[in-house]
């Protein structure tokens, strides 16, 4: 038995629906104790298969998964989903609407063996006692959750999975919840995966991040680097809108038709390169007309125009804070504020 | 005040056969405790609950892997045998009967292959319980299996998942999590079942079991001059009653609708088992609805090759069907028109107008077929002798009966209106007229089409309503193959059975293969 602080070790799984498009293809990841990993990914990128294959509802090909040291799967191994220590919080959190909570939260114990003092704790902590005697259809999308994480929780399960579980709660419900369930999680010292398409929800929550891409992680790191220094075009894309812009490397810098740039990686070639630059690292001005603003949006409290090259139609998104005069048909012209920006793997 | 006035009179003609029953009873209420603690009516109601029992859990057993095999698996043509296993609902319990004594009977068609390949002598009685129980099931499950095929489409495996990732172990995840959730379902078609058994006359009468519905029947008939008619009828009353609190007490208790927005709807692969469950799946629609109609084609065919002639087979058969075509159709047209303006009133809200009137559309529910008639005929008889044996208490007896059929439907598709598309179309500056029209009457035809195709169905198949309310010398298919079949010419029965079978098949096949069932919900 292999026994480290890994609490979850997945090693080049393997899972298709159809054998020609593998679901998760050589899919690796490891979570330690009391860490909060979130695995991120767009729709149809495997998040489901992989919360599933790791609770036991699905088998997987090839590989292993291992939680606390024991193998759950592997090609010639399936251990069932009830007996696994992994806690699994559902999207829509799949509570039973025929019990009540006190039902709910019970339903995963031995009613002859079970700890009264740490469920009592539980229940405290997520403010559940007093929704006992109530029907799911009598909670609120906060409480539904709190509920599904108590049944969970009150199993210590060694890892807790959880699928987009604030998809369905309003925004400011979800940051609310979002701050509860951090202290909770802090507290308890639990281990979470956490599976989304959310990436505010993984940049605020996560310890690390792993990116998930056509079945596989194409970048782990912490939400620090994910955003700073994301090592490919799609992640850059989808965590911060961000402009990939193709450049000449020339005495140490990257020049490119907005400008020149700066990365700390270091390049031999003299080949194109592509690089990542934020909207928040550039700046509209009157001065020049070789861009047009197509689009205007105020967008968490700053303002994010898109400009078009008029030599080329490519589109720049740019953000700016503060009132200013621009607006949508105007031709203007581009500055650089942040000459820092990272490579990128386009392919 | 027209409206109130109308849902006055419409009340009282739907309670007019249980307020003139207990009228009756509590005017000789001594001679009414007399005649119940009566040992042959102690026997009659033995047997009733008996065989309402036994239905309803032989009926359960099939239903219940049935709709989840044809709705919820990769079962092979499981999109056609969702359709196919509906069929036996098509057959009036009493050519199921002719038909299964046929098959099954001591020396029916089973015997003759046994004996010819096994020289095995006749088969045990067909007759009385067990025959009884094997075709009431066989024509019945469909009630049962219609609902669930509903709930299994809606249900979410995701609570089975959450069940098991909850440590839960498959028995347990069956008993405390599929079983409740899919229960409420089972009751409601229980409940259906229950009072189709003992409502039912044909079957029983014909495999010789003794309920209630044959007690009166026999008593109105015999020498003894009525005795006990309505005693019995209000037993039934009684019996039909106690089995409606049962399920409103189930359907009150249950919780069984899904919150989830992301429901798992998946549909299971069985692997190789999909060509080993097929055949199981097929079984009850074989039985019941495949063989019956063979046995009919095997009459048809020999009927002719005996006679050397169709003229024997077709005897009278075309009015017959002009008949039965003609007052079904009436029927439905006016039973569902009622049905929808009474619908409309109970969704106005008119204080206790509304509720009488919601209340009373369900009272033929309670009321065996032979029940309502007898208290037709015996009301008309004593009051108002003019309409006697008319077809207006034919088409009375037929709204009494088949009202609660209609209004269900109708109901489910004028309440899922949602008030607020009404608001809409006053703001874009549709008037009142237009609005109903546009709103109520396009979103409720669904509804309202369905219901009057079951109401059509239930009235070409309905024997002891026909029987007895008919006027002098008017003939359906259904008192036709009855007037056979009662004096055991079977073979005689089959050219109007298939008929009959065709006109009430087609349209439960196309119901069952139309997205039409899913626009009423069910």
């Amino acid at each position: 038995m292999i026994k480290d602080n890994k609490i979850l070790q997945i090693e080049e799984i393997t899972f298709s629906y159809n054998r020609n498009e593998p679901i998760l293809d050589d899919f690796s990841i490891d979570v330690n104790e009391g860490e909060f990993v979130t695995v991120l990914g767009d729709s149809g990128v495997g998040k489901t298969t992989l919360f599933r294959a790791i609770n036991g509802l699905e088998k997987i090909e090839n590989g292993y998964i291992r939680v606390d040291g024991n193998l759950m799967s592997s090609s010639f191994y399936h251990l069932p989903p009830e007996k696994r220590p992994v806690g699994t919080i559902f999207q829509d959190y799949a509570l039973f609407p025929h019990f009540n909570v006190e039902k709910n939260i019970y339903y995963g114990l031995d009613k002859r063996n079970f700890d009264k003092n740490f469920v009592d704790e539980i229940v405290n902590l997520l403010r559940v006692e007093n929704l006992f005697d109530r029907y799911i259809d009598q909670l609120s999308g906060g409480q539904r959750q709190r509920v599904s994480l108590a049944r969970s929780l009150v199993r210590k399960p060694k890892l807790l999975l959880m699928d987009e579980p604030y998809s369905n709660l309003d925004k400011n419900l979800r940051q609310d919840i979002r701050r509860d369930l951090k202290k909770i999680f802090s507290k308890m010292g639990s281990t979470v995966l956490l599976i989304t398409h959310d990436s505010e929800e993984a940049l605020s929550l996560s310890d690390k991040i792993g990116y998930l891409y056509k079945g596989k992680i194409i970048q782990f790191d912490t939400p620090y680097e994910i955003f700073h220094n994301p090592l490919h075009k799609i992640i850059a894309k989808s965590i911060s809108n961000s402009n990939i812009l193709e450049g000449t490397p020339s005495n140490g810098k990257i020049i490119t038709k907005i400008g020149e740039f700066i990365i700390s990686e270091k390049i031999t070639s003299s080949n194109n390169i592509s690089i990542n630059v934020r909207p928040n690292q550039l700046s509209l001005d009157h001065t020049g007309n070789k861009y047009e603003i197509v689009e205007e949006e105020f967008l968490e409290g700053s303002q994010l125009y898109l400009v078009k090259d008029t030599e080329n139609n490519h589109i720049i998104s740019i953000s700016m804070i503060g009132e200013n005069d621009f607006s949508v048909g105007d031709k203007v012209g581009v500055q650089i504020i942040n000459n820092n920006a990272n490579l990128i793997d386009i392919s | 005040m027209l409206i109130i006035f109308w849902a006055i009179i419409f009340s009282i003609i739907l309670s007019l056969p249980i307020i003139y029953i207990f009228l009756k009873i509590t005017f000789g209420i001594n001679l009414f405790f007399d005649f119940i603690l009566n040992y042959n009516i102690l026997k009659i109601t033995i047997n009733s609950v008996l065989l309402v029992l036994l239905v309803v859990c032989l009926a359960t057993l099939i239903s219940l892997p049935l709709a989840f095999l044809n709705v919820r698996t990769n079962l092979p043509f499981a999109k056609y045998l969702i359709s196919i296993s509906v069929l036996p609902i098509a057959l009036p319990s009493y050519v199921m009967a002719t038909t299964q004594i046929e098959l099954w009977g001591p020396r029916g068609i089973a015997y003759d292959i046994l004996n010819k390949f096994f020289g095995t002598g006749p088969l045990p009685s067909f007759y009385g319980l067990s025959g009884s129980v094997i075709v009431l099931t066989l024509i019945t499950y469909p009630y049962i299996y219609i609902g669930l095929c509903a709930t299994f489409r809606r249900f979410d495996f995701q609570m089975i998942d959450a069940s098991r990732t909850l440590g839960a172990s498959v028995p347990k995840t069956f008993s405390k999590i599929i079983f409740p959730l899919v229960m409420p379902t089972v009751a409601s078609g229980s409940l259906l079942v229950s009072l189709y058994v003992l409502s039912d006359f044909g079957a029983v009468a014909l495999l010789r079991f003794n309920t209630f519905t044959i007690a009166i029947f026999n008593r109105m008939y015999s020498s003894i001059g009525n005795y006990g008619v309505l005693e019995i009828c209000s037993i039934a009353i009684l019996f039909c009653f106690f089995i409606l609190f049962i399920e409103s007490r189930t359907r009150s208790n249950s919780r069984y609708f899904s919150n989830s927005n992301t429901a798992n709807l998946k549909i299971l692969d069985l692997g190789y088992w999909r060509w080993i469950f097929l055949p199981f799946a097929l079984i009850p629609s074989i039985l019941g609805f495949l063989l019956p109609v063979l046995v009919l084609i095997y009459w048809f065919i020999s009927g002719v090759y005996f006679d050397n002639s169709f003229d024997n087979l077709f005897k009278n058969i075309f009015s017959d069907i002009l008949s039965t075509i003609l007052i079904s159709f009436v029927s439905a047209l006016i039973i569902t028109l009622l049905a929808t303006i009474a619908v409309l009133i109970i969704r106005k809200k008119i204080r206790i107008i509304s509720f009488v009137l919601e209340k009373v559309s369900y009272i033929g529910l309670s009321l065996p077929g032979i029940v309502v008639a007898m208290s037709l005929v015996f009301f008309t008889i004593n009051y108002i002798d003019i309409i006697y044996q008319t077809f207006i208490v034919l088409i009375l007896g037929y709204l009494i009966s088949f009202l609660p059929a209609v209004i269900t439907p109708v109901k489910s598709s004028v309440s899922q209106i949602d008030p607020s598309l009404e608001e809409a179309s006053y703001t874009l500056g549709k008037g009142k007229i237009m609005t109903f029209y546009n709103i109520i009457v396009k979103l409720s035809t669904p509804g309202v089409i369905y219901g009057g195709i079951l109401v059509f169905i239930l009235c070409l198949k309905e024997l002891p309503l026909t029987l007895i309310l008919s006027p002098l010398g008017f003939s359906t298919l259904a008192t036709s193959i009855w007037s056979s079949a009662s004096e055991a010419f079977f073979m005689d029965t089959a050219a109007a059975s298939l008929i009959l079978i065709l006109i009430a098949g087609i349209p439960t096949y196309l119901f069952m293969s139309n997205d039409l069932s899913k626009k009423v919900g069910l």
